[in-house]
């Protein structure tokens, strides 16, 4: 619990045509952390390894796939089921197919549209020449105006001879307009189809039939149904495309999981180091699976591969894989956050955890607010259930209730009211648990203590707090010193602060007067004479000097100690804030309510409301940012270096 | 009515409280905005950067203390 899990170095080596069977099996394991192959210099005898060889087909599959999950937009969870190789191949050619024909022909048809919504289309007809022939009798011809994919004349041809055909090319669009034989109309028709032609109407073409002959040029063109046709076209294309992403959308979602984790480990080989025939993989495994990576490995390779296994030597980069138990391992998001401890060091999550929801709870404590939160964060761990984090949140929440019963607030109430009093009757009256309020006029919720009035209480409480922490933090920090560089380091260093303690005590106590109250009277209680505090402070400031040098010593001068333990004043300040701002909510509200009238009624409800979304938000915000910070700066200071690696297991995420 | 010493104390105590609030503003003001700056260009800083801003907040927490100790001495006085 209190250390991240033990590790071995492992080394495999084998000849190369195991290395495909062992990549695999190691990814089936999912505890080997590999570490990366570096070439040192051109002389170095190992090279690094190069993909296995389906690797470029893989890749080449799943950019495929990603372009269309991109395209079509999809989004949501792939299916749990694992289709093989080969299916998801020939769903990918498919899908890719049509989509690739839909996107051409989107195009074309956008591209033309543009066109017919200018004015270019009246342009590019004015640049035809239209000469019709004496013979082209109309009755038994028909005509086409519009533009075409492609040049269409070889085609035409084909069905009759019977036509005329003006071409222009317009802005590499083909524009033509068609005189043809009215008996081959069924064939022309498919042909126009096929090359995606997209007419003109042309009402004066229709009228001026017979001036055509002498008229050089078409006018007159009217805008209008062409345009709907190729609306029309562009919905049924899109409509189109949405019916391949209803149908195969999920299957390239799996798809895609599937194959990336393939190209994974077709990629895993580039970190290895091969020579010509042999491979080396080196990486880190937790020492309580490494007997059974030992045993699968020969499982899939004959026993012909070389297992060396080695612990940990000094210096060694070890991969960091923190465990806790269930209660402390959502913390260890704030672990992350900051740094992960190094492989040395003491785990501290378990302490995070204890400590954390202590102090986020004693800034808001308020049982309204905690149950508030804590609705909020189960709401939000369903919706995401893979931020564990908010379990520690949730942790936060039922500490801030516990909290808010020993503060006696809810919702920023403290007292019951005096015409309401029966409640207040039997529980202040009858069992002595609250006293009458004067000033106030009303009866107090029962509660240990009082924050808006125990100010002096509650610092004392808090800077009390702060002294239990970072004397846990030292002897965290003893043991690490202890562990890295011999107990009389430890204890020059981490007894030397200690020592300082007592004055610290003194200072707070006697000489400033910060602590007073009911603490006050604890700590004499405990407290040597003077004479014995300035004889450890001098003790243990020399142990500090002697154990840290120069830093030491300017830390000791410059009282960083009590600095850090006046810092944790803001377990009561940034609680009183909270609660000032709630009864100032609770305060205007009751106002307007007792002015009686509707609008009254309608704005302190409004006031509720929102003041109380408003403290809440911030309720959330401040707590946990004070909170991690004690940690971060306060707490870790004492002890923690951090820096560690994190353990990154080759295999399924 | 309130004598003159009474109220030159509570002067005292509002000017700690007052003066340290604006220290801690403006220390926050440059870390937050380099801590912006960070994220614009790695978004996973989100969270170092809330919690460095938050760092000189301990300014503002000693001026309460002061000015806390400041207003026991009215109470002596």
């Amino acid at each position: 619990m209190f250390k991240s899990q033990r590790m071995v170095k492992v080394v495999l080596a084998g000849p190369k045509h195991y290395l495909k069977s062992v990549t695999n099996k190691l990814y089936d394991l999912n505890f080997f952390h590999i570490v990366e192959h570096r070439k040192k210099d051109e002389e170095d005898f190992f090279d690094i390894g190069s993909p296995l060889e389906e690797n470029e087909n893989l890749s080449d599959m799943l950019v495929k796939i990603r372009s269309l999950i991109s395209f079509l937009k999809i989004t949501g969870n792939p299916k749990k089921s694992e289709p093989s190789l080969n299916e998801i191949e020939k769903t990918t050619k498919t899908v890719y197919n049509q989509i690739k024909s839909i996107k051409k022909s989107l195009a074309y048809v956008q591209k033309i549209t543009k066109v017919h919504e200018s004015e270019e289309q009246i342009k590019s007809l004015e640049m035809i020449d239209l000469e019709l022939k004496e013979d082209l009798d109309y009755g038994k011809f028909n005509h086409y105006i519009g533009f075409v994919k492609e040049d269409i004349e070889e085609k035409v041809q084909d069905v009759t001879a019977k036509y005329e055909l003006f071409t222009n090319k317009y802005k590499d669009l083909n524009l033509i307009v068609l005189f043809v034989d009215k008996k081959k109309d069924e064939k022309i028709i498919a042909i126009l189809e096929d090359s995606e032609f997209s007419p003109i109407e042309s009402p004066y073409v229709k009228t001026h039939y017979g001036d055509l002959k002498s008229d050089s040029t078409i006018k007159f063109v009217k805008l209008g149904k062409e345009l709907e046709d190729l609306k029309r076209k562009e919905e049924k294309l899109v409509k189109k495309t949405e019916g391949i992403k209803k149908e195969y959308g999920k299957s390239l979602l799996t798809a895609e999981k599937v194959l990336s984790e393939r190209v994974d480990v077709t990629e895993a080989p580039l970190k290895f180091a091969t020579t010509k025939n042999t491979f080396v993989i080196t990486g880190w495994a937790p020492e309580k699976k490494v007997s059974k990576l030992k045993k699968e490995v020969d499982l899939v390779a004959d026993e012909s591969i070389y297992i060396h296994t080695e612990k940990p030597k000094k210096d060694d980069p070890v991969p960091v894989a923190l465990q806790n138990n269930k209660y402390a391992s959502p913390f260890e998001f704030f672990m992350r956050l900051y740094t992960l401890p190094s492989y040395k060091e003491i785990d501290p999550t378990f302490f995070l955890a204890l400590t954390f929801p202590f102090f986020f709870g004693m800034m808001l404590g308020d049982v309204g607010y905690g149950i508030i939160t804590f609705f909020l964060f189960s709401w939000l761990k369903k919706k995401m259930p893979k931020a564990f984090v908010l379990k520690a949140f949730m942790v936060a929440s039922i500490s801030t209730i516990i909290f808010g019963v020993i503060f006696g607030e809810y919702m920023g109430l403290e007292h019951f009211p005096n015409a309401m009093n029966k409640v207040g009757y039997t529980v202040c009256e009858v069992y002595k648990m609250c006293e009458f309020d004067k000033a106030a006029g009303m009866y107090r919720v029962p509660h240990l203590i009082l924050r808006s009035h125990q100010i002096e209480d509650m610092m004392s409480l808090s800077l009390l707090l702060g002294m239990v922490h970072i004397i846990i933090g030292l002897a965290i920090g003893f043991l690490n010193v202890k562990n890295a560089h011999g107990l009389k380091l430890a204890i020059f260093e981490k007894v030397g602060w200690l020592l300082l303690m007592p004055m610290m005590v003194w200072l707070l106590k006697d000489f400033l007067g910060v602590i007073n109250g009911f603490v006050g009277d604890m700590l004499a209680s405990i407290m040597p004479s003077n004479t014995v505090v300035f004889a450890l402070f001098g003790i243990g400031g020399l142990l500090v000097v002697l154990g840290e040098g120069i830093r030491g010593a300017i830390e000791v001068l410059f009282m960083a100690l009590l600095s850090n333990i006046l810092s944790y004043a803001r377990l009561m300040a940034v609680g009183l804030a909270s609660l000032g701002l709630a009864v100032v909510v609770n305060d205007m509200a009751g106002e307007m309510f007792s002015s009686g009238s509707i609008g009254g009624i309608i704005g302190g409800v409004l006031v509720l409301v929102l003041g109380h979304t408003i403290n809440i938000m911030l309720g959330i915000l401040s707590p946990f940012l004070h909170s991690i910070r004690l940690h971060y700066v306060e707490f870790f200071g004492k002890f923690y270096s951090g820096g560690g690696i994190n353990f990154n297991a080759f295999g399924r995420k | 009515m309130v004598d003159i010493n009474t109220g030159l104390i509570a002067i005292g105590a509002a000017l700690s409280i007052g003066l340290t609030a604006i220290a801690t503003a403006m220390a926050e003001k440059g870390i937050g905005t380099a801590a912006i700056g960070a994220m614009a260009e790695k978004e996973e800083l989100f969270g170092k950067g809330l919690i460095l801003t938050v760092i000189p907040e301990s300014i503002v927490i000693f001026g309460l203390v002061v000015s806390i100790l400041i207003l026991g001495l009215a109470a002596t006085h």
